[in-house]
C-alpha cells in the first residue's frame, strides 16, 4: 500500500510538473494538491512558498519601475508556478507603468478564474476603464439589463428585506462575541492565536496599512513627492491586494482553529476593521491622484486600525504572560485536591507580596505546577502525619536586569517516591520539562526547610514588558 | 564628551564608532578586565558596550557556568552558558562598576523598560538605543546629532 | 520560537546587517561601502548575512518570515554592483538593508 501512496504521490507530481512545464493555467492549483508528507509534494510546498515570495516582490518593483523586477520575476518562474490571484496586483502594477495593454491580459487572466468577491468587481471596473481608454469594446461578464421598473413593485420586497435585516442582526447581535473571549475559552488555542495575531499585524497592519501614514497625511494636505507617492501606493496596493491578504489571515484562523474562529463574523471589531480595510482598498485610483477628501477619509481608517492594532497587541502579549497570584495558585491547589480526593493532605498556599507576570502561556504554566503539586500531594499523602503541601513564590534580581520568579512547592514526606510510581513521574517530569523550555524556565529540587522535606522550584524569567504597553 | 570605549567580542562596534563617530576618541576592549585596565590606563568619558558575546572564549566571560546553572537553570550548564553569552555586555558592566567607574554606559538593544530601569537601579547612568544609528547615539552619549 | 530566539535573530542579523547601511551618506566612501559590504555578504566568517538569517530562521514556532527572505535575495541580488561600488545599488541595498533591521525588531519587540 505504501509503494501504491508513493507510486500515486510520483504520478501526481509528474502530472503537476508537466502542467507547469507546458504553463496551464491549472498547474498552480495541480501543485497546490500535492501531499505535503511525501517528498515530491513538501518540495513543492516550499517551492511554492518561496516563489510565491518572489512574485510579490518582483510585482512591486515592477509597479516601482526597478530594474531588478525582470530579474525577480524571472527567478520567482524557475522555481514555481503563479498564484492567479497575484493577477491582478501584477495587472494595476503594468498599469501603473503605463504598459495598458499588458495590464488588460493580466485582468483578463485574473478574471478568468476568480470566483465573485469584491475583487473580482475592482477587477472588472478597473479593465473596463482601461479598455475605454485604449478604445476597445468590452462586454462586462454580467451587463445589467435595461429594463424600466415601476418603484411601486419594489415597495413590498424592500419591507421584507429590511425586516429579514433586522431580523439576522438581532440573531448576530445574539452570537457576537470576540477574539479576546474566544482565547479565554481556549486556553490550549493561545499559542497558536498569539501567532496568528502576530503575523497579521507584522505582515498587514503594521508593514503595509500603517507604514504609510506619513504619505497619506501628505496627500491630505496636498504636499506629496513622487517617491512618497510611489512607496505609498506600493506599498498599500502592490504585491498582494489588501482584501485578499486579509480574507487569507482570516481564513488562516479558521483553518487553524475551526470554524468557531469566523471572527468577521462573531467580532464586531473584527467586521468593523473589515469595513475600513474595504474602504482603503477602494480608494487606490483617488490616492493615486492626489485626492485630498479621499486620503483624510483613508486617515481615519488607518486611525481606528491603528487603534485595533494596539488592541490586538494586547491581547497577544496578555497571552504570552501569565499572572502569578494567590488566585491563580489556589484555583490550581483545588483543582489538584478535587482530582486526587486527599482530603488529608493539606495544601497551604502563600500568595506573592504583589502579582507576577511570567512570560509563559497560562496552559504551559498550569499544567506545570499542577503536575508538580500532584507529585506534592501524592508524596506527602504517603508520609506520615501531618500531610502537608506549601506553596510560595518569590522574584530575585539578577544581576543582568532580569527578574527571576521562583515558585516553591514543598511537601511533608521525608522518603523518595515508591520505585512503581517513578516511571509514571518520570513521564510527568518529561512534559514539565517540555512545557519550561518553551518559557526558558526550569526545575529543580532542593532540600525543604521549616519541617518540609522536600523543595521542588520552579524559576521562569518574568515578563518585563507591560502587557498594557505592547503597541 | 570625546573618549569613547567600546566593549564588545568582536570589532563591529569600534569600527563603525571610528568610520560615523569620527568626533569621537574610540578604544576598543574586548573583556571586563580589558575595559577595567582600559580605564585605568587610558580613562574615557563613557561605554559603548554590546549585549551578546557569543565569541568570546568561555574562559573570559564574567559569571560562573555551574552556579548560574544551579540558581537559574536546574542545573543545566549549556543553558547558563548561553545566558552569560547572551548577557554578558550587562555583567561585564557590573564588574566596570565595581571596580569603581561610574561612566556613562550605552547599549544598543531593545530592552523592555522595566529591564532598563532594572539596569539604571543597579547600575547607575545607563541608556540604550535600539539600532547601530549615529545621531541617535551621539543624542544619548550628550553630543549633538 | 521564544522572545529571546528573536532577540538573537536580530541582535546577530538585523542589527549588524544595517550597521552601515543607517548611515550611510548620500556620497558614502569607499571605505563605508566595504564596510556595507562586509555587512551584507561576508556577515560572518565565509557566510553571507541571508544565509546566517536563513540558519537562524529555521526552526519551529518561527513567524513566517518570507518577507524578509526575499529582502534577503534581492541584495544577494545586488553584490556585484555593490561590491563595484554602483551608487545606485548600494543605495537600493542599504534601504533594504534597513527594513530588514526594522521588521527583525518589529517581530522580536512583540507579537
Amino acid at each position: 500500500m505504501l509503494a501504491a501512496c508513493t507510486a500515486g504521490g510520483d504520478r501526481a507530481w509528474q502530472s503537476a510538473e508537466q502542467l507547469w512545464q507546458r504553463r496551464d493555467p491549472g498547474a498552480f492549483a495541480a501543485w497546490q494538491k500535492l501531499d505535503p508528507s511525501t517528498a515530491n509534494g513538501a518540495r513543492a510546498h516550499a517551492a511554492l512558498t518561496r516563489a510565491d515570495a518572489e512574485y510579490r516582490r518582483g510585482i512591486a518593483l515592477l509597479a516601482d519601475e526597478d530594474p531588478q523586477a525582470r530579474q525577480v520575476l524571472e527567478s520567482a518562474a524557475k522555481r514555481a508556478p503563479l498564484d492567479p490571484e497575484l493577477y491582478l496586483p501584477l495587472a494595476r502594477a503594468y498599469r501603473r507603468r503605463g504598459l495598458d495593454e499588458r495590464a488588460a491580459a493580466m485582468y483578463e487572466k485574473f478574471l478568468a478564474q476568480a470566483s465573485p468577491s469584491p475583487e473580482a468587481e475592482a477587477a472588472r471596473r478597473e479593465l473596463a476603464a482601461l479598455n475605454d481608454a485604449l478604445g476597445m469594446p468590452f462586454e462586462p461578464p454580467r451587463a445589467t439589463p435595461a429594463t424600466a421598473w415601476s418603484p411601486l413593485w419594489l415597495v413590498p420586497l424592500v419591507v421584507v428585506a429590511l425586516a429579514l435585516a433586522g431580523w439576522m442582526a438581532a440573531r448576530r447581535r445574539g452570537r457576537r462575541t470576540s477574539l479576546a473571549k474566544l482565547s479565554a475559552e481556549h486556553p490550549e488555542l493561545q499559542p497558536a492565536i498569539a501567532f496568528l495575531v502576530g503575523c497579521l499585524r507584522h505582515e498587514f497592519f503594521k508593514h503595509r496599512i500603517l507604514a504609510v501614514g506619513d504619505a497619506v497625511r501628505a496627500v491630505a494636505c496636498g504636499d506629496l513627492a513622487e517617491s512618497e507617492r510611489r512607496f505609498l501606493l506600493m506599498r498599500l496596493f502592490g504585491g498582494e491586494a489588501l482584501a485578499v491578504a486579509w480574507a487569507g489571515h482570516l481564513g488562516a484562523f479558521m483553518r487553524v482553529l475551526g470554524p468557531r474562529f469566523d471572527l468577521v463574523r462573531l467580532d464586531p471589531d473584527f467586521a468593523d476593521a473589515s469595513r475600513d480595510i474595504a474602504a482603503i482598498a477602494a480608494s487606490e485610483a483617488a490616492l493615486s491622484r492626489g485626492d485630498a477628501d479621499a486620503a483624510r477619509r483613508v486617515l481615519a481608517g488607518q486611525q481606528r486600525l491603528a487603534a485595533f492594532d494596539a488592541t490586538l497587541a494586547r491581547l497577544a502579549l496578555g497571552l504570552q504572560h501569565t499572572i502569578v497570584d494567590g488566585a491563580l495558585l489556589s484555583e490550581l491547589a483545588a483543582d489538584v485536591k478535587r482530582e486526587l480526593g486527599t482530603a488529608a493532605v493539606e495544601i497551604i498556599v502563600t500568595p506573592p507580596v504583589s502579582a507576577i507576570a511570567v512570560e509563559s502561556y497560562r496552559f504551559d504554566l498550569a499544567l506545570v505546577i499542577r503536575n508538580v503539586l500532584r507529585n506534592a500531594v501524592v508524596a506527602a499523602a504517603k508520609g506520615p502525619a501531618p500531610a502537608r503541601v506549601a506553596v510560595d513564590a518569590d522574584v530575585s534580581l539578577e544581576p543582568t536586569g532580569d527578574e527571576v520568579l521562583r515558585l516553591r512547592v514543598r511537601d511533608s514526606n521525608p522518603e523518595s517516591v515508591p520505585p512503581a510510581a517513578e516511571l509514571a513521574e518520570a513521564r510527568g517530569l518529561a512534559l514539565i520539562r517540555a512545557a519550561l523550555q518553551r518559557c526558558d524556565g526550569s526545575l529543580s529540587v532542593e532540600p525543604g526547610a521549616d519541617g518540609f522535606a522536600k523543595c521542588v522550584v520552579i524559576r521562569l524569567f518574568c515578563a518585563l514588558h507591560d502587557a498594557t504597553e505592547a503597541a | 564628551m570625546s573618549r569613547l570605549l567600546v566593549i564588545e567580542d568582536g570589532d563591529e562596534y569600534a569600527e563603525f564608532a571610528r568610520v560615523f563617530l569620527t568626533d569621537l576618541e574610540v578604544t576598543a576592549a574586548h573583556s571586563a578586565a580589558d575595559a577595567i585596565e582600559a580605564l585605568r590606563t587610558h580613562g574615557a568619558d563613557a561605554l559603548l558596550i554590546d549585549l551578546r558575546f557569543d565569541r568570546a572564549p568561555p574562559s573570559a566571560l564574567v559569571g560562573d557556568v555551574e552556579s548560574t546553572a544551579a540558581r537559574l537553570f536546574g542545573g543545566d550548564c549549556e543553558r547558563a552558558r548561553r545566558y552569560l553569552q547572551d548577557e554578558q555586555g550587562t555583567l561585564i558592566l557590573a564588574d566596570v562598576r565595581a571596580a569603581g567607574f561610574a561612566l556613562p554606559a550605552l547599549f544598543v538593544h531593545d530592552f523592555p523598560p522595566r529591564r532598563l530601569a532594572n539596569l539604571r537601579r543597579l547600575y547607575g547612568d545607563v541608556t540604550a538605543v535600539p539600532s547601530l544609528d549615529a545621531a541617535t547615539i551621539r543624542r544619548a552619549l550628550g553630543g549633538s546629532p | 520560537m521564544s522572545r529571546r530566539d528573536l532577540s538573537i535573530l536580530v541582535h546577530d542579523v538585523g542589527k549588524y546587517v544595517a550597521r552601515t547601511a543607517r548611515n550611510l551618506p548620500p556620497q558614502p566612501t569607499r571605505e563605508m561601502i566595504d564596510m556595507l559590504v562586509r555587512d551584507l555578504y561576508e556577515l560572518r566568517p565565509g557566510q553571507r548575512a541571508s544565509r546566517v538569517f536563513a540558519s537562524l530562521a529555521e526552526f519551529a514556532g518561527a513567524p513566517p518570515l518570507e518577507d524578509v527572505r526575499a529582502m534577503f535575495g534581492e541584495i544577494d541580488g545586488l553584490e556585484a554592483q555593490v561590491r563595484a561600488g554602483a551608487l545606485a545599488a548600494v543605495m537600493r541595498a542599504a534601504a533594504i538593508a534597513r527594513d530588514i533591521e526594522t521588521r527583525l525588531r518589529a517581530v522580536a519587540v512583540g507579537p
